[in-house]
Parts: structure tokens; C-alpha cells; sequence
């Protein structure tokens, strides 16, 4: 099994690379899959001879480094960061039907983004739509956390049902002001619901990249406590895992990374839910095995994903969130059901 | 290593289910608590490995109490085979035994190869060697519980903590844990229902009745026929030799116990 994690990784870090190429090929300005390539590496290292030989026009450069790479390495973070979030997440509840948004943080990052989408920045002191769906994001995670805290612990079903009635309530705010304003606005309210990482740079990329990087550092220190996790608490206890603390410590990194991607991204749904149990199928339920391959397939998925989405119906694009289901959904059912997904727990 | 616990009590909702016990563990014992359903047996066992904090009283390890070690370090002077091993999502057998190297390790990397050897000898000692692949979920009670048994062992602690570890278990797998277990030289903390099992393989004998320690002893002195009967309400027979006596027992005669506001059949197929 741990063979068998090294070569999925393996290869997903080359379809990962792969991706990052193909993307930049594809799109209006037309750009060949060498060229694409030439340019990632030309801004990678300095000194490379075809940057400067005139054989790549700067149209293509950049639409390829400023709009193209920056758009499907923001979709390999998100991707990443969901997936990791959501395995982090049904590990804390210890429920497979948990995700990311389980905590009512996505509810609470929309609330932030509609009133910016709504009343304009201008009228919230300049807050911008990421600073205010973060300011939602964390809002409601801080007010999910102190409502299922009792006695100093945090229990599950508490964290499950404080987050699934204020993320109720949450939509419904959003709802309201969507439905009084402008029908313009209600559309773009629309499209930060279903996520859309079209409006990628390489500066929004720096925020996603910081939150994933430190909790996947985090989550792989933490990979045998949270196989014991994965017993129960007064099993995590027994083997010296102080489980509310550690469920605490989850509840604080899954949330920000949540929180920083949703607030750059939107509401992209289905990769957290989904990508912790393919990875559980592929490699089984050890976190030391399953988080790598949660994380990378992550990044993979939404990267193809996003790759779909601005060439299917070009030049319309469609939102990521709506391709992650269309396309996830059948796959995820077709794993489900093959042998092998008692794996991931499905046998019973 | 010995263990101990000093005037222990532990409060549940306001309840104090087990009020001032007291009783010591020597190096080597296999110590057996029984009692009736809700006597507090398990409470008494929670405390030792820090499910529950006492509200009086301490439990010590070699004279250390247990609130004031670490988390891991208790883990590592402490094993507990626990009831059952439930959980959302399937472990393996082999990577549920593997979980019991967890207060040995700090961070990440895999498994050492001592690890690995501790494991493999504990599957062997358990019989669970064959179902290292399977998925715990799809394992009979009484196979999860060798696993349980096996994943206690390969936390290589001087002290096990056992909670009912043979209901599940077929006759002679019963006997063959508690063997096992008897065999470790460790310090063993074990609640037992089966009154011939606890005879047969504790060194003491520690009974709770609504929460207080009724009796301690060794098992043929405190398991008399009159203290059995008061205590778990059930009339015994001692069959055997003085010994290794066999407990027979056989429902308090119910007419005695309760007059009877309902006629038994029997009257009424009379009548």
C-alpha cells in the first residue's frame, strides 16, 4: 500500500505539471503546447534563449503567463485546499458526509461577498469582496466553534448541527439581499456562489498558497493522531491523543484554509466531499497515505476541471462549480460502486 | 509496574458512580473487577487511562498519578483493549494494530522496524496474523476483539487495562486471552461478567456493588456464595474441587423474591 501511494502521487505531481502546460495552450490566442511550455520555464529560470529571440509574441506570453498559469495554478489550489479541508473536516466530526462547508463557512463567506456584491465596496469602507467573504468565512467558524462548546469540549454532533443551522440561516441573509438587488448583481452574487477561479492573478495567488502550505504541514505532523482519531475519542485517548484539543486544532486550520480559499474562489462544492473518499479508495483510510493523495488529487481534479470549463462552450465559460458536479458526480458514483471501495468503508 | 487507586471517586452528570475506592494492583497481577451491570467497573477502569478525570482521589502508575503525566506518556505506561472499536471509516486490521505505536511516535515517517516486529508478535499471540488485510468492519465480534486485544499489546505497556475483553468470544478463545494476557507478566486492570473466568485467571478479585468496593481478595476467598448472591442477586452453586471451584448458578427463586401479583402458568394450567 505504501508503494501504491508513492506511484499515485507520483503520478499525479506529473499530471499536475502535465496540466499546467495543456492549460496554458488552450485558449483564444492560439499557443502551442512547446511554446506554452518555453514561456513557464522562461519565467521560471532567467536566462533562457527563446524569451528573448523574438519567436514568442508578447500577446502570447501574455496570455499565457498572465491570465492562463495563473488561473489553473489557482484551480490546483483551491482544488488542493478543498480536498484537504474536507478530509481534515470529516475526520474532526467523524462523519462521512462532512466538507468543508459543513461548518456554515462557505454560508458565511457569501454573506460577506453579497454585501460588497450589493452595496459596493465604496459603502463598506472599501472592503474588498475577498477581505469581506474572509471577515464572513471566519465569522461564522468563530461562531459555530463557541456554540458546540460545552464544558471545554467540543463535541461532533454539536459542531455539525451549530454549523448546519447557522449556514441556514446564513442563506437565508444571502438570499434575501440577493433577491432585493439589481438583477446585474444577482448574477454576479450567482457566480461567486458556484465559484469561478477566472479572475486569477498571480498576486491572489499568494494567499491560497500560504494557507495550503501550512496546513498540509500541519495535517502531516498530525497523520497518526488523526488515525486515532478516526476510532473514536475514548479510543484517541487511550493512545495518548488528547482528542478535543486536537479537534480544536483542526477546527482553527480546516476553517482558515476554508476561509482563504473561498473567499479568493467562491463556493466551488463537490471536491471536498468527494476527493477525501476517492483517496481513501485508492490508498485506504491511513492519513499518512490518504492526505497526499487527497491534496494532489485535489489540485488535479479542479485543474482539469477548470480546463473544461473555459473550452467546452467556448467562449462562454461555464461555472467551475456546476462542471465539478457534472463531471465528479458519475465519476464518484462508478468508483462507488466498483470493487475495492470497502477500502474507504462503503462495504457496509 | 503497580498500580494504584487512592480513595477514587468519579462523578457522571452529577452522579458519583463510583465513590471512594481504593485498591492496589501489585507488579505482575491480574486484578479482576466484577460486579453487576452499573456497579462502575468500567468508571473505575476510565480513570486509569484518563477518559475521566476523578473528581476525588488518584490513580498512580508506579507511584506517579496519572492526571500528571502527558497524554502520550500515560498511553505508554497504560494499554487499554476498549469495548469496541467503532469507527465512520474502515481501518484494516493491520493498520488498527498499527495505531498502537502512536504514543511511541512523535511526528511523522512510517514505521520503524521494531514497529513492525511488536505488531507481528502481537498478531501471532492473538491469532489475528491472517487478517492482517481484512477490513476491521467486515470482522465477527469476537475477531475484532483479538484485534482490540492485539492493538493493546503493541502499545508494549507495562500496564493493560482490559473492559469486558471475552464477551464476544467463543469458549475457548475466552480462556485462550485471558491465558495470553496472564502469560504477559504485566500489570493487568480487568472487568470480567464471567464470574469462572475471573476465579480462574486473577491473582485479586475487587467487587463493586452500586459503586463502592464491597469486597477485595483473592478470588476464593471474596467469591463466597453468600456475597455472590447478594451481590448480583443470583442463586450459586459451587460445583468442584476446593481447588478450582465452578460457579452454577440459578435464578433466585422467584417467589420468594417477589410474591407473586401474576400466577406463573403453571398455577393457572392447574387451575
Amino acid at each position: 500500500m505504501a508503494r501504491r501511494t508513492l506511484l499515485l502521487c507520483a503520478g499525479l505531481a506529473i499530471a499536475l505539471s502535465a496540466l499546467v502546460v495543456v492549460s496554458g495552450a488552450v485558449g483564444s490566442v492560439s499557443v502551442s503546447a512547446a511554446q506554452a511550455a518555453q514561456i513557464v520555464l522562461g519565467h521560471l529560470v532567467s536566462g533562457m534563449p527563446w524569451m528573448i529571440d523574438g519567436s514568442l509574441t508578447p500577446l502570447q506570453d501574455q496570455a499565457v503567463w498572465q491570465f492562463r498559469v495563473p488561473r489553473t495554478l489557482l484551480a490546483g489550489l483551491v482544488g488542493a485546499g478543498l480536498a484537504l479541508a474536507g478530509a481534515l473536516m470529516q475526520v474532526t466530526v467523524r462523519n462521512p458526509l462532512a466538507e468543508p462547508y459543513i461548518l456554515g463557512v462557505s454560508s458565511g463567506a457569501s454573506v460577506g461577498a453579497v454585501l460588497v456584491i450589493a452595496f459596493g465596496s465604496a459603502t463598506l469602507g472599501g472592503l474588498s469582496l475577498n477581505v469581506a467573504a474572509f471577515a464572513g468565512a471566519l465569522a461564522a467558524c468563530v461562531c459555530v466553534a463557541t456554540l458546540a462548546r460545552k464544558d471545554g469540549t467540543l463535541s461532533p454532533t454539536r459542531m455539525i448541527l451549530a454549523g448546519v443551522a447557522l449556514g441556514t440561516l446564513f442563506s437565508a441573509i444571502t438570499s434575501y439581499i440577493t433577491i432585493s438587488t439589481d438583477a446585474q448583481n444577482a448574477v454576479s452574487v450567482l457566480f461567486f456562489l458556484l465559484g469561478s477561479v477566472s479572475a486569477a492573478s498571480m498576486s491572489s495567488l499568494i494567499g491560497p498558497a500560504i494557507a495550503l502550505l501550512v496546513a498540509s504541514i500541519v495535517s502531516l505532523f498530525l497523520a497518526r493522531s488523526l488515525n486515532a482519531l478516526l476510532t473514536g475519542d475514548e479510543s484517541a485517548v487511550s493512545l495518548g491523543v488528547n482528542a478535543s484539543r486536537l479537534r480544536g486544532v483542526l477546527l482553527v486550520v480546516a476553517s482558515l484554509l476554508t476561509g482563504t480559499v473561498v473567499s479568493v474562489a467562491g463556493g466551488v462544492g463537490f471536491v471536498g466531499l468527494v476527493l477525501p473518499h476517492i483517496a481513501r479508495i485508492a490508498v485506504g483510510a491511513d492519513h499518512r497515505r490518504m492526505l497526499p493523495v487527497t491534496i494532489l488529487g485535489g489540485a488535479v481534479f479542479l485543474m482539469s476541471a477548470d480546463l473544461l470549463a473555459r473550452t467546452v462552450a467556448a467562449p462562454t465559460e461555464i461555472p467551475l462549480g456546476i462542471l465539478t458536479a457534472f463531471v465528479g458526480a458519475p465519476f464518484f458514483l462508478w468508483l462507488m460502486r466498483r470493487g475495492g471501495a470497502e477500502r474507504a468503508g462503503f462495504g457496509r | 509496574m503497580r498500580v494504584e487507586f487512592d480513595d477514587v471517586t468519579v462523578t457522571l452528570a452529577g452522579r458519583d458512580v463510583v465513590q471512594h475506592a481504593s485498591l492496589t494492583a501489585e507488579s505482575g497481577h491480574v486484578v479482576g473487577l466484577v460486579g453487576p451491570n452499573g456497579s462502575g467497573k468500567s468508571s473505575l477502569l476510565r480513570a486509569l487511562y484518563r477518559a475521566v478525570k476523578p473528581r476525588h482521589g488518584r490513580c498512580t502508575v508506579d507511584g506517579v498519578d496519572v492526571q500528571h503525566l502527558t497524554g502520550r506518556q500515560a498511553a505508554r505506561a497504560v494499554a487499554v483493549m476498549l469495548q469496541d472499536p467503532s469507527s465512520d471509516f474502515d481501518l484494516s486490521v493491520e493498520e488498527t494494530i498499527m495505531l498502537g505505536r502512536i504514543p511511541h511516535h512523535t511526528s511523522i515517517g512510517g514505521d520503524t522496524l521494531h514497529d513492525l516486529d511488536v505488531a507481528v508478535g502481537a498478531m501471532r499471540l492473538t491469532e489475528t496474523t491472517d487478517l492482517a488485510s481484512r477490513m476491521v468492519a467486515t470482522l465477527s465480534g469476537g475477531q475484532r476483539q483479538r484485534v482490540m486485544l492485539a492493538r493493546a499489546l503493541t502499545q508494549e505497556s507495562p500496564v493493560m487495562v482490559l473492559d469486558e475483553p471475552s464477551n464476544h468470544l467463543d469458549i475457548s478463545h475466552q480462556h485462550e486471552l485471558l491465558s495470553t494476557v496472564r502469560g504477559l507478566g504485566r500489570t493487568v486492570v480487568v472487568a470480567l461478567h464471567d464470574l469462572n473466568l475471573a476465579t480462574q485467571y486473577c491473582d485479586h478479585i475487587v467487587v463493586l456493588d452500586a459503586g463502592r468496593i464491597v469486597a477485595t481478595g483473592p478470588p476464593q476467598q471474596v467469591l463466597s456464595p453468600e456475597l455472590i448472591r447478594a451481590t448480583f442477586r443470583i442463586d450459586v452453586q459451587v460445583l468442584g474441587d476446593a481447588g478450582a471451584p465452578v460457579f452454577a448458578f440459578r435464578r433466585l427463586d422467584s417467589h420468594a423474591a417477589t410474591p407473586s401479583a401474576i400466577p406463573s402458568p403453571e398455577s393457572s394450567i392447574r387451575r
